[in-house]
């Protein structure tokens, strides 16, 4: 189960260094299609909207892959979270869990985030959101660019920075708007994580406590979408009962 | 069960909704452009019409030559050279725009398009790059001032 995690770790380093800008050109994709309906002219594609396209299908078929694999900003948000975890270590000093009623409604937050970005888009104000975006911040750090004229996304950037830290996966499940799009993908039944609950340890919930979005598999479908594929589940479990190729006696 | 089917009707009725809207944007915009081609034939018929008449021709607007222009764009500033012949924006090169990533590099191509087809910068910026769009846009008016009539 090591080689998964490190082989995580390698892909994510790789999309970062090679792709550190798919997750907001996709976006922006969306934002692009808002504006145009809200201005009322043809929605023009464009490579980015390829990109969406791309992203939307594979989220369709194997999960969100992307956000738990391939995300710069996602990558960003684990090694921020692995960093904290190495200094409370270090200090002997725990920060304490965010109880699981709070994490959960905290999780509907992206959808109000991604519903204001698109209504600002629709009334023609897409480039405010731009221009205090924290990602607009990124891509300019992550390309070499000029940051200074853009303080409100520098503070949201630091803000989230440390959110990092105490939480893991603190923007994808709470804030991250296009993380609320790709909940919302059906998610089709083949590629994808099972639990198989039959020879689960009664009242176990190792897996849960594993789980950065605080999620039991085919426990509550309503958050499945919550799954980021990261695999700790799967690695946490002395029973190895999860598995992401259908097991031939569920099937009976 | 449930939620997946209800996911699988909402992606079907955006999808459905996105196209109907994609097809109805697009028929209306095919009618302005063709409004806007027949408005600019008869806008040239008459200026040669007045030219005729009038005995004069208007002063060209630009001198020739090649002028370099500069605006901010994504991430820093872009270079344009415009060559100017016979009065007309001829051509319109990107010199150099370091901060600016490739990809949007190469969506400016369309914008350039259209400050030829318009001969100056009242043209729409394209979506999804809008900050390098205004840098070059910026770059070329920079540029053009350059070129006035002296």
């Amino acid at each position: 189960m090591l080689i998964l995690r490190w082989a995580r770790v390698g892909v994510q380093m790789i999309f970062f260094v090679l792709y550190p800008a798919i997750f907001s050109q996709a976006f922006g994709a969306i934002k692009d299609i808002a504006t145009s309906i809200g201005k009322g002219e043809a929605i023009t594609w464009t490579m980015f909207t390829t990109k969406l396209m791309i992203l939307i299908i594979v989220t369709a078929v194997a999960g969100r892959v992307f956000c738990g694999w391939a995300c710069s900003f996602g990558a960003i948000g684990d090694w921020m979270y692995q960093i904290g975890q190495v200094v409370q270590e270090k200090i002997k000093k725990k920060i304490p869990k965010l109880p699981d009623k709070i994490q959960v409604l905290m999780q509907k937050i992206k959808y109000v985030i991604l519903l204001l970005v698109l209504m600002m888009c629709f009334i023609g104000r897409g480039d405010f959101v731009t221009k205090n975006s924290p990602w607009t911040v990124f891509s300019l750090i992550t390309s070499g660019g000029e940051i200074s004229d853009y303080k409100v996304g520098i503070i949201l950037m630091i803000i989230i920075l440390i959110g990092m830290v105490v939480k893991e996966r603190f923007f994808c499940q709470f804030l991250c708007p296009f993380g609320a799009v790709f909940s919302l993908i059906p998610h089709l039944p083949f590629i994808k994580l099972k639990r198989r609950s039959e020879t689960c340890i009664p009242n176990c919930t190792l897996c849960k406590r594993n789980c950065p979005v605080n999620m039991k598999l085919q426990e509550d479908e309503f958050r499945e979408g919550e799954c980021i594929v990261c695999g700790r589940c799967k690695y946490g479990c002395p029973k190895n009962n999860i598995s992401i190729i259908r097991k031939i006696t569920s099937l009976e | 069960m449930k939620i997946f089917l209800m996911k699988i009707i909402n992606c079907i009725l955006i999808i459905a909704i996105l196209f109907s809207y994609q097809s109805f944007a697009t028929k209306r915009e095919r009618e302005v452009l063709a409004f806007n081609q027949k408005v600019k034939v008869e806008r040239k018929e008459w200026e040669k019409e007045s030219i005729r008449i009038s005995g004069e021709q208007n002063a060209p607007k630009y001198a020739d030559g090649k002028y370099q222009g500069t605006g901010i764009g994504f991430g820093g500033k872009i270079v344009v050279e415009v060559s100017v012949e016979n009065g007309d924006i001829s051509t319109v090169d990107i010199v150099s725009a370091k901060k600016e990533t490739p990809d949007y590099v190469k969506m400016m191509t369309s914008l350039i398009v259209a400050i030829i087809d318009e001969q100056g910068t009242d043209v729409d910026v394209v979506s999804g790059a809008t900050f390098s769009s205004n840098g070059v846009l910026d770059a070329v008016d920079d540029a053009l001032s350059k070129a006035g009539n002296k």
